[in-house]
């Protein structure tokens, strides 16, 4: 059986390596389709709201407020909370240089606990920064040290250019790269029980 | 979708060839790419780069037409099949998809050297169907440097319109995957293994992947400057370094090696060094192959002049072209006389003073290659680059004294797993090749310790440098050693797998593939904001652009997004240097260093002389406004054009 296998996979290696990647695109597609449909129920059950937002609805902490879209950060710990379903943030504002300041904290638990390895810096796009959290976030900080924050425009959970549907340019990436990788560890793994094989027989 | 069109005439050209001389159809790719360079690069020393691209595409046409007469067409669709073989799908699925991810994530230029050099150059080639060290062009840099890449870009944008910055960083790629799948092939001609072949495909791709930054803070893609996403031309030289060898090895009795050759001594100034060294290697394998006789004798001598007479008429011939094309300098109209210069020395981040030393002016030339005579300066340089690597976290450190051992018993090692024939000349191989690295790093420190820069360059050079000869062994190691196909699946398997997993804990948003645009958000609203004046300047129009006295980044962006058009360009060959501003004698508060002077009369007669335009950027010299704020009507304002009159108010403000 495993000699079948063997010879099987060495006569047909064109239309199995073209195998890997088919497979892997339909698995997308429909995980893509998936995904996307969960939060489009999310949307249609009211679970998430687009909505305009003043910085009344995020949480401060040591920061002051001066008005609707103006708040001052006042000492290292200065931060902006918010508390509740949140799918996506845009915001319009003025920025110095990198969006490194802006580098977003995220949980699903909602207990003000975050870690390094659950933080993202947005994605900029026309005059928006972008943040696309995962699903089930439930909380979101972001410190400002020492900052006057003027925000144009604060909306949470828009989708007008982020969509769970859409294919972004790392899914192409990793689309490309990963079937490749699964294709030469299975032939390595043959390649290496066929050596076994014939060291045996020997 | 204009960059289709090139990449169909190469490979109709290529399929054409390859049926034809029964080459296999990646390598075939390769030699067609790399004779169209060449092509157009003898094309362009003469004045005629357009004629000699439309020349090349015809000529791949023919090529095409008289394959269908030779064959009657009875085999097309047979032949066409077997040219699609996987490493022409993964070559063109590559291109396409990395040009994709480009345009989706509108990048864009964005380093010193970018703005200054290799943008410019590739722009005002396009733009002006010459190469830019013909007469006077927009080109800022020194028209010494070789125009490899601007070329390339050339062939690419041929059927565009305008200069695209996604199309000169995709034509760099084209030309990355169509040696990486040359060597891909030639890998499964040698070992007859596909999965092998697939496996050197993917680890040459993802192999610069290694040199993203390791930090988490990092934004942007600046992480893999050295090979995608940069219009630096330092990988490009490993690249085609590689591809002199897979071209060599797939086929040791033709010369189609030479081809790129040509090549590489057009991608820079250094290219020369590993033309020759690459002819060296392939000199030493005609040498100790098989048994000597008159065919063969002959074969060396031949092999021995291309050495010499190819890759040098090529460099000769460019310079020989720039001093046909010398712009002549005429006498000067106006004694301007400049302020003195004050050099400022910017300290290393080292802290020890003990290491701090100033560069010798005239060094021995023997202390560059024996370590024992080294400057300090070159122990500075490996501390500076082991301090960026641990301050920033910059890019992964490898002194070159570790390449170099990793480099030789690879080369070693080979040389006793191959057939007996090979094991001298693959020993002699990896001895020269390691001797030529050391030398090559010991040359960069020489000329770096000159700049006292913070050697901010040295890690891209030498990381770019590494990647030739990491490539060239890799390659050796591949098709040389006598089976052991499972070792050797081992190893590109690691590579690719490891490179993914480094990927994949960095993070794709820090390199082109996913990055944010925002750390060069700027330069993007600068090329916006200089479109309207575009649309009013024409080509070869000369504009004085008033910014603050220094070159800086700003200033080269301004001069880099103004379509060919002349900035701060001496246009009538008497020496005024623009690249300092202007200021009446008598005003002068201390705030600069450079800057010439000139009385009023003297600089609406130049501004009359030079120029047609005068645009006034963002930010301005004060000194400047005082001087001079008087000649302009309504004022001087920020990002403003004016146009030179004869008048008594010679600066008129053009509305766009």
């Amino acid at each position: 059986m495993i000699n079948k296998v063997i010879t099987f996979w060495n006569k047909k290696q064109r239309i199995l390596y073209a195998a890997f990647y088919i497979v892997a695109i339909i698995i997308f597609l429909f995980s893509r389709i998936k995904e996307g449909r969960k939060v489009e129920k999310l949307y249609s059950s009211g679970v998430y709201t687009e909505k305009n937002v003043t910085v009344h609805e995020f949480e401060l902490i040591d920061c002051e407020v001066i008005d609707d879209l103006t708040f001052k950060g006042k000492g290292d710990n200065a931060q902006l909370v918010y508390n509740g379903d949140i799918d996506t943030l845009y915001m319009d504002c003025a920025y110095s240089y990198g969006l490194r300041e802006f580098k977003a904290y995220y949980n699903t638990t909602g207990d003000y606990v975050f870690e390094e390895e659950n933080s993202m810096i947005p994605k900029q796009f026309e005059k928006y920064l972008i943040y696309d959290f995962p699903e089930g976030t439930k909380q979101v900080k972001m410190y400002y040290q020492n900052s006057t924050m003027y925000f144009n425009e604060l909306i949470i959970n828009c989708r007008q250019h982020t969509n769970k549907y859409s294919i972004s340019t790392a899914d192409i990436f990793w689309l490309s790269v990963w079937p490749s990788v699964l294709y030469l560890s299975v032939d390595l793994l043959i390649s290496t029980i066929s050596i076994v094989l014939r060291t045996r027989k020997k | 979708m204009e960059i289709l069109i090139p990449i169909i005439f190469l490979n109709i050209g290529a399929f054409s060839f390859s049926r034809l001389f029964r080459i296999e159809s990646t390598i075939s790719y390769l030699i067609v790419l790399m004779f169209s360079l060449d092509f157009i690069y003898f094309g362009s020393l003469v004045d005629k780069l357009k004629p000699a691209m439309t020349v090349c595409f015809a000529g791949l046409i023919a090529l095409f037409i008289f394959y269908l007469k030779k064959t009657k067409g009875k085999y097309l669709l047979k032949d066409a099949v077997k040219y699609c073989n996987v490493h022409t799908v993964l070559n063109l699925a590559s291109t396409f998809i990395y040009f994709g991810i480009l345009k989706a994530k509108n990048v864009t230029l964005y380093y010193w050297d970018e703005i200054r050099i290799w943008g410019p150059s590739a722009k005002s080639v396009k733009l002006f169907n010459r190469l830019y060290s013909i007469g006077i062009t927009p080109n800022s840099h020194d028209r010494n440097y070789p125009a490899g890449n601007a070329l390339l870009n050339y062939l690419f944008s041929f059927f565009t319109d305008n200069f695209s910055e996604i199309i000169l960083l995709t034509s760099y790629a084209i030309l990355f995957f169509a040696v990486f799948s040359a060597a891909a092939k030639l890998v499964e001609v040698k070992t007859k293994n596909r999965a092998l072949s697939i496996g050197t495909y993917f680890a040459f791709v993802m192999l610069p992947f290694l040199q993203n930054y390791h930090t988490i803070d990092k934004v942007g893609y600046s992480s893999i400057s050295y090979a995608y996403g940069t219009s630096m031309v330092d990988f490009n030289v490993a690249v085609v370094f590689l591809a002199i060898f897979v071209i060599y090895f797939y086929n040791t009795n033709k010369f189609w090696y030479v081809l790129p050759s040509i090549y590489l001594v057009t991608v820079k100034k250094n290219g020369i060094f590993f033309v020759l060294l690459a002819f060296c290697v392939i000199f030493v394998f005609e040498f100790f192959i098989g048994k000597f006789n008159l065919k063969k004798a002959g074969k060396l001598v031949v092999t021995l002049l291309m050495a010499l007479v190819v890759p040098v008429m090529s460099y000769l011939a460019w310079n020989m072209h720039l001093d046909h094309y010398d712009i002549p300098i005429t006498k000067s109209e106006y004694q301007l006389k400049q302020a003195s210069v004050e050099r400022t020395i910017r300290i290393t981040p080292l802290e020890s003073e003990e290491l701090l030393i100033q560069p010798k002016k005239n060094p021995s030339r023997i202390s560059i290659i024996l370590s024992g005579l080294q400057t300090e300066r070159y122990k500075e340089i490996m501390e500076e680059m082991k301090w960026y690597f641990s301050e920033f976290e910059e890019l992964v450190y490898l002194k070159d004294k570790y390449l170099i051992v990793l480099l030789l018993a690879a080369g070693i090692v080979t040389a006793f797993l191959a057939d007996k024939k090979y094991r001298i000349p693959l020993v002699l191989t990896s001895i020269g090749l390691t001797i030529a690295c050391f030398v090559y790093n010991m040359c960069i420190a020489y000329q770096m310790q000159f700049y006292n820069d913070q050697m901010v360059e040295y890690p891209r050079y030498m990381i770019s440098y590494y990647y030739g000869w990491l490539y060239v062994i890799l390659a050796i190691v591949l098709i040389f050693p006598k089976d052991k196909t499972l070792l050797k699946k081992i190893i590109v398997f690691s590579i690719f797998a490891f490179s993914l997993w480094y990927l994949n804990e960095i993070g794709t948003d820090r390199t082109i593939i996913n990055a944010t645009d925002a750390q060069y958000h700027h330069y993007r609203q600068l090329e916006k904001k200089l479109e309207n004046i575009n649309k009013t300047l024409e080509n070869e129009d000369r504009v004085l652009l008033v910014w603050m006295s220094r070159y800086d980044d700003i200033l080269y962006s301004h001069i880099y997004y103004l379509d060919g058009v002349y900035c701060n360009k001496d246009t009538r060959g008497t020496d005024i240097d623009f690249s300092v501003n202007f200021r009446n004698p008598d005003v002068y508060t201390g705030g600069e260093t450079y800057f010439n002077y000139a009385t009023e009369t003297e600089f609406i007669d130049i501004l009359k002389n030079y120029f047609d335009y005068v645009y006034v950027c963002n930010e301005y010299d004060r000194d400047f406004e005082v001087s001079y704020g008087s000649l302009f009507e309504g004022g001087m304002e920020r990002d403003a054009l004016y146009k030179v009159i004869d008048s008594e108010i010679p600066l008129q403000r053009v509305v766009y």
